[in-house]
């Protein structure tokens, strides 16, 4: 598991600070992580996956300092797939999954029939084994996602922390990687995503937790975290609250326009 | 696949030495090159084996250099056009080479370096360690901080030369002016030599680092999270490129456009990934280099014409020819 514990982070120009006093991410669920922009999200992620360091308390991975961990030990474990990915430079999907081996290779880079086997399912898991020759430049936004998240994936982490995975995609394709997202879970693995998509994360996440001006407000099933007046604190009375039709989970939904506001 | 693109750069490479140092002003016979050897020092043996051969060389190393610089230099400023250059460590260099040729004073040997070579790469090496402490911040070295401190160097190293320029006898400026255009006229092989302990490590350390340059141009995060240590690859990458620069410019001048061009056409020829890409910029830079330089030597013969010019005429109009017929990479 991943255990952060006292966690402060302060940024510039804000006068609030990201603080968490406790946080566990356990293998086999979904945390999602929701909360309005600017709430800290982000930087919490980046300081779960050791990329920032936070100005005081401790990152735990699997009952080690994250911070003291040498970065390709970590990476071994803990898999972390940033919101901006540019595919300026053009490489074949196939190479960019091959690059997720760079902690289990040393060297030069030279792959083996191990690492060829992790190449072929996180294609296979990612539905990108038929697009493996093409060039990032040729993918549409959903392909290129899952062609980094398969890279991600290469690298064979127990633990898999995603920063807004789904923000560019169509509602299908949204659906289709959430559901990867579960059925990893289920396999065992320990997701953490951050998304703005508050109905997603509630019909997929096992656990939600809302954040707000960089304090947890609410951590639990989608059901606890979503009640209405915690949903029309953080967000507004314009948002509206109602049922999954299947499920029963909470759904958010915005208020029709109204004539008498602004 | 990849081995097999390299074998085609590297024939082109061996084709280019072995058959520029036959071409130039006077024609030379193999006989006369051979007997040399046996001990037969003719004039015509003489000149091939110790002013073509090691020019050859020379043209070969520096512009394989340049252009390996470069294409490590575009990918770690996420610059296109970046080159070697652009950094203010030929700037130092220059100013270094112009303070020697200013004031007799500082005329000096030492082994097989003239203090001209010595002062540039004193001050390529001013430069570099200026750039990178004016970059250092409690966060780690920051590249956009690194190009500018570079870009500003640059226009003070200017500065400083327009202001020696303005101060300066005519006959150190024609001398001065010279060393701008660039050169590979050495004589013998002791400066070629003298300027490895320098360009070697530099080289060797970005090819070492190829394979996580790769993974920084893609992403810094996703580099992090994977396991780069992409504080220690952008410093070793900065330092490594400028003693390669520093290495070549104190002996050549500076030679434009290699470093900036040949890493595109590789990038084009053969893809992105720079375990690919460095090996084939040192040889395909290598190779045009030393064309250009064969063709600086015969255009106007008997006279011989700076390099600098070549690669810059023949390089520019092949630049715009990139840039109107394809995307950037």
């Amino acid at each position: 598991m991943i255990e952060l514990r006292d966690i402060t982070h302060r940024f510039p120009g804000i006068d609030w600070e990201l603080s968490v006093s406790e946080l566990i991410l356990r293998a086999g669920e979904v945390l999602g992580i929701i909360g309005p922009n600017g709430s800290g999200k982000t930087t919490l992620l980046h300081i779960a996956a050791g990329l920032l360091a936070p100005r005081s308390g401790q990152v735990q991975l699997e009952g080690r300092d994250l911070q003291g961990l040498n970065r390709r030990s970590a990476a071994r474990e803990l898999g972390f797939l940033p919101q901006e990915l540019s595919s300026e430079y053009d490489l074949t999907v196939e190479e960019l999954v091959g690059m997720g081996r760079y902690p289990h290779v040393e060297g030069w880079g030279r792959l083996g029939p191990d690492d060829r086997a992790a190449i072929d399912s996180s294609l296979q898991l990612t539905g990108m084994l038929l697009l493996r020759m093409r060039r990032l430049s040729q993918l549409s936004g959903g392909e290129k996602k899952r062609a980094f998240l398969a890279s991600v994936l290469a690298q064979q982490p127990r633990f898999l922390l995603l920063d807004e995975p789904a923000a560019a995609l169509d509602l299908p394709h949204q659906i289709r990687f959430f559901q990867l997202l579960h059925r990893l879970a289920r396999d065992g693995m320990g997701i953490a995503v951050v998304t703005h998509d508050i109905n997603l994360a509630a019909l997929y996440s096992d656990r939600l937790l809302l954040l707000s001006a960089g304090k947890i407000l609410s951590l639990g099933s989608p059901q606890q975290v979503l009640t209405r007046d915690r949903v029309t604190e953080v967000y507004g009375a314009d948002v509206l609250m109602g049922e999954h039709p299947e499920t029963g989970c909470p759904i958010l939904i915005a208020r029709a326009a109204r004539e008498d506001t602004g | 696949m990849k081995a097999k693109a390299l074998t085609g750069y590297a024939l082109l490479f061996l084709m280019v030495a072995l058959v520029s140092p036959w071409i130039g002003p006077g024609s030379i016979s193999p006989g006369e090159v051979a007997s040399y050897l046996q001990g037969d020092r003719q004039p015509a043996g003489d000149i091939f084996w110790h002013q073509r051969v090691p020019r050859v060389l020379l043209a070969l190393l520096a512009g394989g250099a340049l252009a390996v610089v470069g294409a490590s230099f575009q990918v770690l400023f996420r610059n296109p056009l970046v080159e070697p250059f652009t950094l203010g460590i030929s700037g130092g260099a220059a100013l270094g080479a112009f303070l020697t040729i200013s004031f007799p004073a500082l005329w000096a040997v030492w082994g097989p370096f003239g203090s001209l070579q010595i002062f540039a790469v004193l001050g390529a090496a001013a430069a570099l360690f200026l750039i990178q402490r004016l970059a250092r911040s409690p966060r780690g070295m920051s590249v956009y901080t690194l190009l500018l401190a570079g870009v500003t160097i640059s226009i003070i190293c200017a500065g400083g030369i327009l202001l020696l320029t303005y101060l300066a006898e005519p006959n150190s400026l024609v001398v001065f002016q010279r060393w701008m255009m660039g050169g590979l006229d050495i004589l013998g092989y002791g400066q070629l030599l003298g300027i490895l302990p320098l360009l070697l490590p530099g080289l060797g350390l970005l090819l070492y680092h190829a394979r996580d340059l790769n993974h920084i141009a893609l992403s810094e995060d996703l580099a992090l999270a994977q396991g780069v240590d992409v504080q220690l690859v952008r410093r070793n990458v900065f330092v490594g490129g400028g003693l390669a620069t520093a290495a070549v410019v104190s002996l050549v001048g500076p030679i434009g456009f290699v470093g900036l061009i040949v890493p595109h056409a590789v990038r084009r020829l053969s893809g992105v990934d720079l375990r690919m890409v460095l090996p084939a910029a040192f040889l395909l830079g290598g190779a045009a280099l030393a064309v250009c330089d064969t063709v600086a030597r015969t255009v106007l013969s008997p006279t011989e014409l700076p390099v600098g010019i070549i690669t810059a005429l023949i390089g520019g109009p092949l630049f715009i020819h990139l840039l109107i017929s394809q995307r950037w990479r």
